[in-house]
C-alpha cells in the first residue's frame, strides 16, 4: 500500500509501516498454534506400546465380557409390505366354531396383528346367536398354554412328522384290526376321512365316546345304523319347562344355545306380562336348577318315581304309586297339559327308561315336531357307551389304536387304569394339542393344531354346518390330525381342498360353490336351504293333530299304579316297559336309607379337557363359588347333623372306587345324596395349572345296561377329621349366621336384589321394588354435567343364569390376572365382574322353599361415587361420559376408594402378577412371553400396587366412538358392546346412551318399573340399573304348602 | 427467700430439693457412663426397629400383598397402627401447650418426655401412610400440592387423606420447634457443665448460644406462649382430622358424626396411657421421684380415668344411634361388631378402655405404681383395639354380604407393629441418655426452697395431691 491514499484510517497506515502492511495481508496477526494443539501429545492420542497393549487388553476383556450377557432378542420388524388383512392397531374379526366341546357354537374372533386374543359368539349362527360359554371363551388361552405339545414325539424321544409318517407307514401297513378313538366328532369331513382311514383296513374301527354320556337320549331318538340324532330343543318357544336333572343352561348338550332360547321365554315384556314356567327336579343343586320358578329337590331314585308320575299325570290322570312331593309332580302335569306343544319335559339322566318315559311325556304333549325339532336333530353326541365299554374290553386285541383330538379314555373312561393296562402290547398313538394321561401310556405322541390354527367344519345339528378357520399359522410343529389321517389313508387332497369337496355337496344356495364357500367362511355359517324351509313348517305346524305321526314316535299311553296296571299297551317303543322299571327301581330306591352318589360335570372344567386353563380354574362355581377345587357336596341337613364344616375332608367309597375329598356344604341338595365334579385329579402332564388339583371320580362312574352311570350307591362315608381350605370368591352363604339370617334375607331383598312374582306383577309392575321417595335423594353434590354421552348398563335380573361366562369375558378383554389358589383363599381374586349368589329360604328344604338369586356385580359407575372423593391424588375420576375412570398411571394405591365403595368391585394389585414368579404357573397369560400374545393390546397390564376395576370397556367404547366419528354420525345404540353383555348368552346385559333418548337403555331407565339401583339408599347414583327378578311361581309353590297338601 | 408462700399452693418438688439437686439429678445419666440397663434396653429396642426395617422392606419390595388385606378389608393393621401411634401424641402436645396455657405449673417436670413421646409417636404414625400406599416411591411426592408440568393436574382437596398429610405434617413441625425450643436453656446447662470438648462443641451448637439474659428469657417466655397458643388447636385438629378418615366416608361404623369428639378423647386417654407406662419406669430408674412425684401420677391417673369413662360413653352413645337411626346396615355394623366373628377384639376394647380405667376411682390403686403400670399397658392394648375394632369390622362385613371376608395379620405387619416400638423406644432411650429428661429450668421456677421459719421447725411439707 502507498502512501497516495488520501484517506487513511491511523498513522500506522499512513506511515505504512511494513509490520502493519504484512498484518494486513494476514488474516490472523500471529501465527495459529494449530500443530501444538492438535498434536497428538496434546490431545492425548499418542499410544506408546504399554498403552496400546492397555487399551487392547481392556477391550478385548470388555468385548468378551459383554458377549457373555445374554441379550433377549427382541424382534419388532414392521410391515415392509402391509398384508392386506392386517391393521396394526385394529382388531380383524374371523368367523369361525368354537372346539371347547361339541356343541359346536359359532364364533367370531378377534385377531390383533396376526394374533388371535378373544373369542365372542357370531350373533348369525342359528344356534347360540351370539352367546358363548365361559369353556368356549378360555380356548383362546389354551391356543398359548406352555403345556402344549410342541412336537411330535415316539417313546425314544423327539421326532420330525417325516418319521412319524415313515413309522407310523410301517405300523399300519401290518395292522388289520385298528381302532380310532375319539369324543364326538361332529366334523362332517373330519367323519368322512377317518372312515377313509378306516377303509384301508380289514377290520377298522371309529369308537365314539364321551365322557359324560348322552347316550340313552340318543338312544332312544335314533333309529340304528346312522348318525344317532338327539332333538333340537327350542326353549325359547317352551312356556312350560320341567326338566328332571338337564342342567340344561350350563352343561348339558348346548348351554348357550338353550340359555338364549330360555331367556326369550324369560323376557318381560311390561304391556304383556308372560314367562314361562320352569320345573326343576333334581339331585344336586344345578345352574339350572338355581334358575328354576320351582325347584323340587329329591334323590335320584326318586327322581324315576316322580317321572313316572308325572308321565301318569299326563297320560291317565293319576299320580298314583308315588310319594314324593306330588303336588309339585301335579302342578307340572297341570302346566304341561295346559301347553301341550309349548313345552318341554327333559331328562339329564343317561338311562334309557327314564329317556323313554321322558320321550313318551313329550309325544303325548305333542311337543315333537313343536318344540323338540327331530327334522332337524342335534349330532352333538354320538357317544356311544356300549361301544366304548366293549373296546375296552377287547383292546389288547387291537393292532393298533389311534386317540385323537385329546380324547382321553385312560382318564375319563371308568375303566381307564385296565384300559392303560390293556393297551401295553398295542401300537398306539395319540393325537392332542396337549398331554394328558392317555398321552402318557401311548407310544407316539402326535401334536395336533389347536382349534384356532386348524381348517375345520361342524355340524352340530343335521342341518346347520359351520366353519372353522385358522386365525394363525400353527405355533409348534404341529399338525391337524385330519391332515395326518387324509394324508396315511392315501389320499392326496388337501384338507383345505377335502373340506371345500365336502362344502360342495351341502351347495343348495344356488349360487356357485366359490361365492358359496366364499360366503360361508365369512359369515362362519350355513343352514341347508331345503330342509329349512321343512323346519319352519313344522314349528309353524299347529296342525298336526291326533293325526300327526312322528314316524317311531307313537307312544304307549298307559298309567302304572302300585300294582303297575298297564291300561292301553299299544306301542312301537316300549314305554310302559320302562316305566315299570323305573317304578319298581324308584321302589328299591325309597327302602334303602344309604346315600346315593351324583357325579356331574361342572360349568368350567367340563370333563376336564379344560382342566389346565387358569381363567377357568379360577372361575368360580356358579352356586358354591368354589375355584381351584372339586369337592363333595353334602345336603345341608346332614352336614349340621354330623356338625360338618365346609372343607372337612371326608372318604366316600362307591362300588369299588373310593376317593377322599373336601366337603361344601350345599343348601338345597336334595338329602340323602353327595355330589361331585369330574374333571379334577389330574395327572402332573397336562401342565402346572390343572395337575394335582381337586380328585379324579371317574372311576365311580359305573355302567348300567349299554350306558354309563352317573349315579351310584354309596357304600361307605367316614369323616377323615382333616381340613382343607377352599377357596371360594364368596365365602358367605347364608347359613353361618343362624340368628340374623332373617336380619340378612331383608337386606338383600330390600336393597340388593330385589325380587318379585309374576302375579304381582301382573299386579303392579313395581311390585317388589319399593324405590325411595324422592325427598330421600337430594344430594349435595352439584350434578356432573354430561354433555356428550352418558354411558349406563341395564342388569335384566330375570334373565341372568349366573353361568359366568361374562366372567371370563371380561378376563380376557381387560388381561385381567390369575391369581391362583391360595390368593382366592384371602380373598383377593381380581375378576372385575363378579356374580353374587344369595340364597333365600331354609337351607335344609327340600319342597321347594330355597331360592337362589344370582347378581352380577361389577363398578356401578356413580355419579355420586364415594371412591372418587377420598383418594387424594385423583386417580379416580368421573369422565363426562359418566364413566369413572381409574386412572393407573396416578394411582399411588392407598386402598381408600375400595374401602369407602359399597359394592366392593375394586381390585388391588396386591403383587407384581406379571413379574413374581410366585404367578408363574397360574398367570402365564402375564407372566410367560408366548402366554403374553394373548392379552389385549388396548388395555394397559397393570403395576404392582394400583388398584383396578371396571371401565365398562372404555377401550370398546372409544373404538366405536372412533368409527362413529370418522362416519361423522353418533354411535348407534348397540354399536357399542361390553365385552359382558356380548358373551352373555341370555342377554341379561343392556348398555347404551342415556342421552339418547331413543336407546334401549334409556327407555329402560326411564319406563321400567322393574328397574332399581343396589344399595340405593347409600345414593351413590350407579350408572348401573338392576331389573327386578320375576319368579313364575303362585302362592301355591311355597315351601311346606306342598308337603301339606300332599298329606 | 423470704417470699411468702402459700399454704394452699401444692408442693410440686419434694424433698427439698435446691436448684442444684435438680440439675444433679437430671443430668446425671446424661453425664455419666451408660449403665447396663440401658444398654440392655437400647439393643432390644434396636432389635425390634431391625426387625420392623426387614419387614418394612421387604413389603415395599414384594407388595402390599404380604399383609393380611383383602378386597374388602383394604385397611387393618396399617392404619390401626398409624391412629394409635398419632394418638399416643396427643398426650404430649396437650401436656405442653394446654396446660401451660392454663398455667398448670404441675406440668413442668413432665412435659420435656411427654413431648419427646408426641415427637417420636408422630414419627411412628407418619411411617404408615407412607407404606401403606401401594406405591409409595410415588404417593409420597404427589400427596403434596406441588406445582407440575402436568397442567391441572392437583390433589384432591376433598380426601381427608389429603388432610391427614396437612394435619400431620403441621402437627409434627409445630410439636418438633416447641419441644427443641423448652430444650435449648437446658442445653445451655449442659454446655455449661459439659467437661469434653466434644459434648460441649454439640451441646453448645444446640443451645444456639443460649447466654441467659433477661431479654433472651423475655422473649423464650413469648415464645413458648405463641407456640403453645398454635399447638393448642393442634390437639383438637389433628384427631378430628384423622377421624375424618372414617367419619367422611359411606361405611356403616365409620361414618359417624360422634367420630371427632371421640378420637380426640380416645387420644388423649391413650396419650395418658403411654406417658403413665413411660413415667412409671423413668421415674424409678433415674430417682427422678421427687420432681415427678406421687401427686403427678394421680393427677395423669384422673385423666385416665375421665377420658376412658368418655370414651365409653361414646361407644354407647354409638350403639344407641346405631339403633335410633334405624338405619339397617348401621345396626348391623354395631352388633356385628360387638357379637360377630371379631366380638373378642371388642371385648378386649371395653375392657380395656372402659373397664379396667374405673379401678382409678381408689386412691389406692392411683397411687400403686404396680398397678398404674399394669393399667396403663391395659390402655395402650385396648386404645389400639379401638382402631383396630373400628377399621376391621366397619370393613369385613359391609354392604353387600357376598363380599364379608375375615382378615387375618401375617407375620410382616406384626413385624412392622413391633418395628414401630422398635423405633418409639429406640428414639426414647436415646432421648433419655443424651437429652434432659426433665425440663430443668421450669421446674426451678415451681422449686419450693424451705424459709427461715421451716428451716428451724425442719417441717416437712405435707403430701398434697396436685390438680
Amino acid at each position: 500500500m502507498s502512501k497516495n491514499h488520501t484517506h487513511w484510517n491511523g498513522l500506522e497506515q499512513y506511515h505504512a509501516k511494513p509490520e502493519f502492511l504484512q498484518g494486513q495481508k494476514d488474516e490472523f496477526q500471529e501465527d495459529l498454534p494449530i500443530e501444538e494443539t492438535f498434536s497428538e501429545e496434546k490431545l492425548g492420542l499418542s499410544t506408546n506400546r504399554r498403552d496400546f497393549l492397555k487399551i487392547f487388553g481392556f477391550g478385548l476383556t470388555a468385548a468378551a465380557l459383554t458377549a457373555c450377557v445374554e441379550k433377549p432378542v427382541r424382534k419388532s420388524i414392521p410391515y415392509v409390505i402391509k398384508p392386506e388383512t392386517v391393521t396394526p392397531g385394529v382388531a380383524a374379526w374371523y368367523a369361525s366354531t368354537c372346539g371347547g366341546c361339541s356343541a359346536g357354537c359359532g364364533v367370531l374372533v378377534k385377531s390383533r396383528e396376526g394374533r388371535p386374543i378373544k373369542i365372542e359368539g357370531n350373533r348369525e349362527h342359528a344356534l347360540n346367536r351370539g352367546g358363548v360359554c365361559a369353556t368356549g371363551q378360555a380356548t383362546v388361552l389354551d391356543l398359548y398354554d406352555n403345556a402344549r405339545i410342541m412336537a411330535p414325539k415316539g417313546k425314544e424321544g423327539k421326532m420330525t412328522w417325516a418319521n412319524v409318517d415313515a413309522a407310523l407307514g410301517q405300523v399300519f401297513g401290518s395292522a388289520g384290526k385298528v381302532a380310532v378313538v375319539s369324543n364326538t366328532i361332529t366334523s362332517p369331513s373330519g367323519r368322512e376321512i377317518i372312515s377313509k382311514f378306516l377303509k384301508r383296513f380289514p377290520n377298522g374301527r371309529h369308537i365314539q365316546y364321551d365322557p359324560v354320556s348322552y347316550h340313552a337320549l340318543a338312544a332312544v331318538h335314533s333309529e340304528g345304523g346312522g348318525m344317532m340324532t338327539i332333538p333340537g330343543y327350542h326353549f325359547d318357544k317352551a312356556e312350560v319347562i320341567v326338566s328332571f336333572e338337564a342342567d340344561f343352561l350350563g352343561t348339558f348338550l348346548s348351554g348357550p344355545e338353550f340359555t338364549k332360547g330360555w331367556s326369550k321365554q324369560r323376557h318381560l315384556d311390561p304391556d304383556h306380562p308372560k314367562m314361562s314356567k320352569h320345573f326343576q327336579f333334581e339331585s344336586r343343586m344345578s345352574l339350572t336348577g338355581s334358575n328354576a320358578d320351582l325347584r323340587i329337590p329329591m334323590k335320584p331314585s326318586q327322581l324315576a318315581g316322580a317321572l313316572v308320575a308325572l308321565y301318569n299325570e299326563i297320560v291317565g290322570g293319576s299320580s298314583a304309586g308315588f310319594a314324593g312331593p306330588g303336588n309339585a309332580i301335579k302342578r307340572a302335569a297341570k302346566a304341561l297339559k295346559e301347553a301341550k306343544g309349548k313345552s318341554i319335559v327333559i331328562c339329564g339322566v343317561n338311562d334309557v327308561d327314564m329317556q323313554a318315559v321322558v320321550k313318551a311325556i313329550n309325544t303325548e304333549l305333542r311337543n315333537y315336531g313343536a318344540t323338540l325339532d327331530m327334522s332337524n336333530p342335534s349330532y352333538q353326541a354320538q357317544g356311544n357307551d356300549k361301544a366304548m365299554m366293549e373296546f375296552a374290553k377287547n383292546v389288547a386285541s387291537y393292532d393298533a389304536v389311534i386317540f385323537l383330538d385329546d380324547a382321553n379314555p385312560v382318564y375319563d373312561y371308568m375303566g381307564g387304569a385296565d384300559l392303560a393296562k390293556n393297551l401295553e402290547g398295542v401300537q398306539s398313538i395319540y393325537f392332542g394339542t396337549k398331554e394328558n394321561e392317555t398321552s402318557k401310556v401311548c407310544k407316539y405322541v402326535l401334536a395336533q393344531s389347536h382349534s384356532l390354527e386348524s381348517w375345520g367344519d361342524a355340524q352340530p345339528r343335521k342341518n346347520y354346518f359351520s366353519i372353522r378357520q385358522p386365525l394363525v399359522r400353527p405355533l409348534y410343529d404341529t399338525r391337524q390330525w385330519e391332515e395326518c389321517l387324509l394324508k396315511w389313508s392315501g389320499d392326496g387332497t388337501t384338507l383345505y381342498k377335502f373340506i371345500q369337496k365336502t362344502w360342495a355337496g351341502i351347495n343348495t344356495s344356488g349360487s356357485s360353490f366359490k361365492s358359496f364357500w366364499e360366503e360361508s367362511v365369512r359369515t362362519g355359517f350355513v343352514e341347508v336351504g331345503v330342509v329349512a324351509a321343512a323346519i319352519s313348517e313344522l314349528v309353524d305346524g299347529e296342525a298336526h293333530g291326533d293325526s300327526h305321526n312322528d314316524g317311531d314316535h307313537e307312544v304307549a299311553r298307559g298309567v302304572v299304579g302300585e300294582e303297575i296296571n298297564v291300561v292301553v299297551p299299544t306301542a312301537s317303543f316300549d314305554a310302559i316297559g320302562s316305566v315299570r322299571t323305573l317304578s319298581s327301581a324308584y321302589q328299591t330306591g325309597e327302602k334303602s336309607a344309604g346315600f346315593e352318589l351324583v357325579i356331574f360335570e361342572s360349568t368350567k372344567i367340563r370333563t376336564g379337557r379344560s382342566a389346565n386353563n387358569p381363567w377357568l380354574q379360577e372361575l368360580p362355581d356358579p352356586i358354591s363359588k368354589v375355584t381351584w377345587d372339586n369337592y363333595i357336596s353334602v345336603p345341608y341337613a346332614y352336614a349340621t347333623e354330623q356338625k360338618w364344616e365346609d372343607g372337612m375332608t371326608i372318604t366316600m367309597s362307591a362300588g369299588e372306587a373310593s376317593i377322599t375329598a373336601p366337603i361344601v356344604i350345599q343348601p338345597g341338595q336334595a338329602n340323602g345324596t353327595l355330589a361331585i365334579a369330574v374333571g379334577y385329579g389330574r395327572d402332573k402332564v397336562i401342565g402346572k395349572v390343572g395337575a394335582g388339583v381337586g380328585v379324579d371320580v371317574y372311576p365311580m362312574v359305573s355302567a348300567k345296561g349299554d350306558n354309563f352311570s352317573y349315579y351310584g350307591t354309596v357304600a361307605s362315608i367316614t369323616a377323615t377329621g382333616e381340613k382343607v381350605d377352599l377357596a371360594k370368591t364368596q365365602t358367605y352363604i347364608g347359613y353361618e349366621l343362624e340368628d340374623k339370617r332373617g336380619q340378612i334375607e331383608n337386606r338383600i331383598s330390600d336393597y340388593i336384589v330385589k325380587e318379585t312374582t309374576l302375579g304381582k306383577y301382573e299386579e303392579n309392575r313395581a311390585s317388589g321394588n319399593k324405590r325411595l321417595s324422592s325427598h330421600h335423594m337430594i344430594s349435595l353434590w352439584d350434578v356432573h354435567d354430561k354433555k356428550g354421552h352418558h354411558w349406563a348398563m341395564a342388569i335384566d335380573l330375570n334373565k341372568c343364569t349366573g353361568c359366568g361366562s361374562c366372567i371370563v369375558s371380561c378376563n380376557a378383554e381387560n388381561n385381567i390376572p390369575v391369581v391362583g389358589k391360595q390368593e382366592v383363599l384371602v380373598r383377593r381374586e381380581m375378576h372385575w365382574m363378579r356374580i353374587d349368589r344369595y340364597f333365600k329360604g331354609d337351607p335344609s328344604d327340600q319342597s321347594g322353599g330355597l331360592e337362589t338369586l344370582h347378581q352380577p356385580m361389577l363398578c356401578q359407575h356413580c355419579d355420586n361415587a364415594p371412591c372418587e372423593t377420598v383418594f387424594p391424588v385423583l386417580a379416580t375420576v368421573h369422565s363426562d361420559e359418566g364413566l369413572n375412570q381409574q386412572i393407573y398411571n396416578r394411582c399411588i394405591g392407598t386402598r381408600y376408594c375400595a374401602n369407602n365403595c359399597p359394592y366392593k368391585v375394586r381390585r388391588f394389585n396386591w403383587f407384581s402378577y406379571y413379574w413374581n414368579d410366585d404367578f408363574k404357573d397360574v398367570n402365564y397369560m402375564q407372566r410367560e412371553k408366548v402366554g403374553r400374545l394373548v392379552l389385549n393390546p388396548d388395555v394397559t397390564v397393570r403395576a404392582r400396587g394400583v388398584m383396578e376395576k371396571c371401565s365398562f370397556c372404555v377401550q370398546r367404547i372409544q373404538e366405536k366412538k372412533l368409527k362413529a366419528k370418522t362416519e361423522m354420525r353418533r354411535p348407534h345404540d348397540g354399536e357399542i358392546q361390553t365385552a359382558c353383555q356380548q358373551s352373555c348368552p341370555s342377554d341379561a346385559i343392556i348398555f347404551g346412551d342415556l342421552n339418547d333418548g331413543d336407546s334401549q337403555i334409556s327407555k329402560l331407565y326411564r319406563f321400567n318399573m322393574r328397574g332399581y339401583h343396589a344399595l340405593e339408599d347409600v345414593k351413590t347414583l350407579p350408572s348401573v340399573l338392576y331389573m327386578t327378578k320375576v319368579r313364575n311361581k303362585d302362592e301355591g309353590d311355597h315351601a311346606g304348602s306342598i308337603e301339606k297338601e300332599n298329606v | 427467700m423470704s417470699t411468702y408462700i402459700s399454704p394452699i399452693r401444692n408442693v410440686e418438688v419434694q424433698g427439698g430439693m435446691n436448684y442444684h439437686d435438680v440439675t444433679e439429678t437430671v443430668l446425671k445419666p446424661l453425664e455419666s457412663k451408660p449403665n447396663k440397663l440401658w444398654l440392655m434396653a437400647l439393643g432390644l429396642s434396636s432389635i425390634a426397629l431391625a426387625i420392623g426395617l426387614y419387614c418394612i422392606g421387604y413389603s415395599l419390595f414384594v407388595g402390599i400383598g404380604t399383609w393380611g388385606l383383602d378386597k374388602t378389608v383394604g385397611w387393618a393393621f396399617d392404619i390401626t397402627n398409624f391412629v394409635f401411634w398419632v394418638g399416643i401424641g396427643h398426650a404430649g402436645t396437650l401436656i405442653s401447650a394446654i396446660l401451660l396455657l392454663f398455667r398448670q405449673t404441675w406440668r413442668n417436670s413432665i412435659n420435656r418426655s411427654a413431648e419427646a413421646m408426641t415427637i417420636f409417636a408422630v414419627i411412628c404414625a407418619a411411617l404408615f401412610p407412607l407404606i401403606h400406599m401401594g406405591r409409595p416411591w410415588l404417593g409420597a411426592i404427589w400427596v403434596f400440592p406441588i406445582p407440575n408440568t402436568r397442567g391441572p393436574l392437583w390433589v384432591n382437596f376433598n380426601s381427608p387423606l389429603l388432610w391427614d398429610v396437612f394435619a400431620i405434617s403441621t402437627y409434627f413441625s409445630v410439636s418438633l420447634v416447641f419441644w427443641y425450643l423448652g430444650l435449648v436453656p437446658d442445653f445451655a446447662t449442659v454446655r455449661d457443665r459439659a467437661k469434653n470438648k466434644i459434648a460441649k462443641a454439640v451441646y453448645g451448637s444446640l443451645a444456639l448460644g443460649w447466654n441467659g439474659s433477661a431479654r433472651t428469657w423475655y422473649r423464650f417466655e413469648l415464645v413458648s406462649l405463641i407456640l403453645a397458643g398454635l399447638a393448642t388447636p393442634l390437639v383438637l385438629s389433628v384427631h378430628t382430622i384423622v377421624s375424618f378418615d372414617f367419619a367422611t366416608s359411606v361405611m356403616p361404623g365409620w361414618h359417624t358424626t360422634i367420630f371427632p369428639p371421640y378420637f380426640v378423647a380416645g387420644a388423649i386417654f391413650s396419650g395418658f396411657g403411654m406417658v403413665q407406662t413411660l413415667l412409671v419406669v423413668m421415674r424409678k430408674v433415674y430417682k427422678l421421684e421427687n420432681m415427678i412425684t406421687m401427686g403427678h401420677m394421680e393427677a395423669m391417673a384422673k385423666i385416665v380415668l375421665l377420658t376412658g369413662s368418655l370414651v365409653g360413653i361414646a361407644y354407647g352413645t354409638e350403639f344407641l344411634m346405631a339403633w335410633y337411626s334405624g338405619n339397617h346396615f348401621e345396626s348391623f355394623a354395631f352388633v356385628n361388631r360387638a357379637f360377630g366373628p371379631y366380638a373378642w377384639a371388642y371385648w378386649i376394647m371395653i375392657s380395656c378402655n372402659v373397664i379396667t380405667p374405673q379401678l382409678y376411682w381408689f386412691k389406692k390403686v392411683r397411687t400403686n405404681m404396680l398397678l398404674t403400670f399394669i393399667l396403663s399397658i391395659f390402655v395402650n392394648i385396648g386404645m389400639w383395639f379401638e382402631r383396630f375394632v373400628i377399621i376391621v369390622t366397619s370393613l369385613h362385613r359391609d354392604y353387600l354380604p357376598s363380599s364379608w371376608s375375615y382378615y387375618e395379620p401375617t407375620w410382616i405387619e406384626f413385624g412392622i407393629l413391633l418395628g414401630t416400638f422398635g423405633i418409639f423406644f429406640t428414639f426414647f432411650f436415646l432421648f433419655a441418655k443424651f437429652f434432659p429428661t426433665v425440663n430443668m429450668f421450669e421446674v426451678k421456677t415451681i422449686i419450693h426452697l424451705p424459709t427461715q421459719e421451716e428451716k428451724t421447725h425442719e417441717q416437712q411439707p405435707a403430701e398434697v395431691p396436685v390438680g
